[in-house]
């Protein structure tokens, strides 16, 4: 290779690695690195706050469900496109008002385009009586959170 | 005394007196910066209305308007989630005019979608892409792309309940992509929810990137239209393919390019100038009455009715249903339907696709600057089943969609809930 050749390399990676190194920075700019969102795991009230049945905590976006002295916490967003399903009590199955889809009380899916069923979500008892839900955390739906009331 | 300072003044802005003569008229268009971009002379053939319907000049006059009205919008919205929904109501209710302004913004912002889509039709049903011309109808579906994304970006900011959960819906429908749609919709959106983050990208993006990023495609859309020689006509069709077939020996054929310094094929000069007439006032009086007809249109929208605004933005409470903008509700319509991979990414991917590639498909001469010639029935009748399929796609999530996404037709009554 000649001086002129070498040269002309040395130009061209120079160039377009400088381009590169710019564009692979500024797309790296665009993903935050830290985010001031709702905390996935929060603590929610005391168990006996929440009656039998079906209880939904908009703010958090999840349903507290009671059966006895066991709860279950199971998410309130849709698999399908993230809108909010509503309980609907006489046929035991929460529907999604965006494209209909349709979960049964285990949160499986039995109808519309959802994709996956709804998670349901770790729930402990905190030490100050409390309940706290671990959001990051999907357990089957047998496991549950048990008090003695 | 006076007058003679006025004239002076006069002639040192304009460099001319009034083109009342065809050098004066030619001097009129290429002395100035705003009307150069017209050509001197234009075919007396493409001034004709029903050729083109003017939809490309009513989509930039839509988008002219678009940027002035967003330009005021921007002194009294801020985007913060506090905020937004509190200067909405104010331009609403408070503001001098706020609300003609807004609602000049919101129709002229649908309009200019169907302008676009109706220009991009009349442009394939009149085979308008064919040589040279192939790019600039690249260029064409990327401006319809740049226009749904610059009106679904400022579908965000009003930041009601319409807004959040139309954005809630589109930014999952990012997320369904393979591989990437996560981190796509990480990135859209700044982090996992609709929250303060994507208020403010949404809001960068609509008011400075895109709105630039379409500003640069109009103006190449614009320069390559001259540069090929202005609109497609069947006369310069018929005669490319003769030039194709062999040309006669010793004929050159003139080109505006480089004048004479290279041979080119592209637009044929000095051929027929009885056939044309100068921009000045015949292409410019057009424009302008285009351009008042424009806006008496969105003017008089304005007037009688109101751009939507329902209550705050509630992460809480999905409105049902739930819709995305009009313009994306056809997909929705298709999501809705099952695997989200098939409705979201590969429906919409392959119909750009196959726009992107219809004038590189496209191997036929005949019809051009035709509309519907009978040589091209197979292409048009594609073209129009799927464009058919898509304003039903539409129609259907618009109109016959009811509460949990069922079926109502569109003067059925929805169930109270």
């Amino acid at each position: 290779m000649d001086r002129r050749r070498f040269l002309t390399l040395l130009g061209w990676f120079t160039s377009l690695g400088t381009i590169a190194g710019i564009s692979w920075g500024s797309v790296r700019f665009m993903i935050p690195n830290i985010l001031y969102e709702p905390p996935k795991a929060f603590k929610i009230g005391k168990p006996q706050d929440y009656p039998e049945g079906v209880n939904f905590l908009p703010e958090k976006k999840i349903f507290v469900v009671r059966t006895g002295d066991s709860y279950k916490v199971v998410s309130a967003v849709c698999t399908h496109m993230g809108c909010t399903p509503r309980w609907v009590g006489e046929r035991k199955v929460w529907e999604c008002p965006c494209h209909g889809s349709i979960f049964n009380e285990k949160g499986g899916v039995v109808k519309g385009p959802a994709p996956d069923p709804l998670p349901w979500y770790e729930a402990k008892l905190a030490s100050d009586g409390r309940i706290f839900v671990d959001g990051r955390r999907i357990v089957p739906f047998t496991q549950s959170l048990v008090v003695k009331s | 005394m006076i007058g003679g300072l006025l004239n002076r003044i006069r002639d040192s802005i304009f460099r001319h007196g009034y083109p009342d003569n065809e050098r004066l008229r030619s001097e009129a268009i290429t002395d100035n910066l705003f009307l150069h971009v017209h050509p001197v002379k234009v075919y007396r053939e493409t001034l004709e209305f029903p050729k083109t319907l003017g939809l490309g000049l009513i989509s930039f006059y839509l988008f002219v308007i678009l940027s002035i009205t967003g330009v005021l919008l921007m002194f009294y919205y801020v985007p913060y989630v506090e905020r937004a929904y509190q200067d909405m109501k104010d331009l609403q209710f408070v503001v001098s005019f706020g609300v003609i302004i807004r609602n000049m913004h919101r129709w002229s912002a649908h309009a200019m979608i169907v302008a676009v889509f109706l220009h991009m039709c009349r442009v394939f049903y009149t085979a308008s892409y064919r040589e040279p011309r192939e790019f600039n109808w690249v260029l064409g579906v990327f401006l319809l792309l740049v226009t749904l994304f610059l009106s679904l970006s400022g579908y965000l900011l009003p930041w009601d309940q319409l807004a959040y959960w139309a954005i809630t819906i589109v930014s999952n429908l990012i997320g369904v992509a393979p591989l990437i749609g996560k981190k796509m919709r990480y990135m859209v959106l700044g982090g996992t929810i609709v929250g303060q983050n994507a208020l403010i990208r949404f809001y960068v993006m609509h008011v400075v990137v895109l709105p630039f990023l379409a500003l640069l495609l109009i103006l190449v859309h614009f320069w390559r239209i001259r540069k090929d020689g202005g609109l497609a006509r069947a006369e310069e069709a018929a005669e490319a393919i003769e030039a194709r077939e062999g040309d006669p020996p010793g004929e050159e054929l003139k080109s505006y390019g480089l004048m004479n310094l290279v041979e080119g094929k592209t637009p044929h000069v000095g051929q027929d100038p009885d056939r044309m007439v100068t921009s000045w006032p015949n292409l410019l009086v057009r424009e302008v009455i285009l351009f008042l007809f424009v806006m008496i249109v969105i003017m008089a929208m304005s007037v009688l009715f109101d751009a939507p605004l329902e209550e705050m933005a509630n992460s809480a409470i999905t409105p049902n249903p739930a819709k995305a903008p009009w313009y994306f509700v056809g997909l929705q319509e298709l999501l809705s339907w099952g695997n989200p991979i098939y409705g979201g990414i590969l429906a919409p991917m392959s119909a750009v696709l196959a726009l992107l590639l219809v004038p590189y498909l496209d191997r036929g001469q005949a019809g051009t600057a035709e509309w519907f010639h009978p040589a091209r029935r197979r292409a048009v009748i594609i073209f129009t089943v799927i464009t058919v399929a898509a304003i039903i796609l539409i129609f259907t999530g618009e109109f016959m969609r009811g509460p949990n996404w069922h079926l109502y037709w569109p003067w059925q009554k929805w169930p109270v809930h």
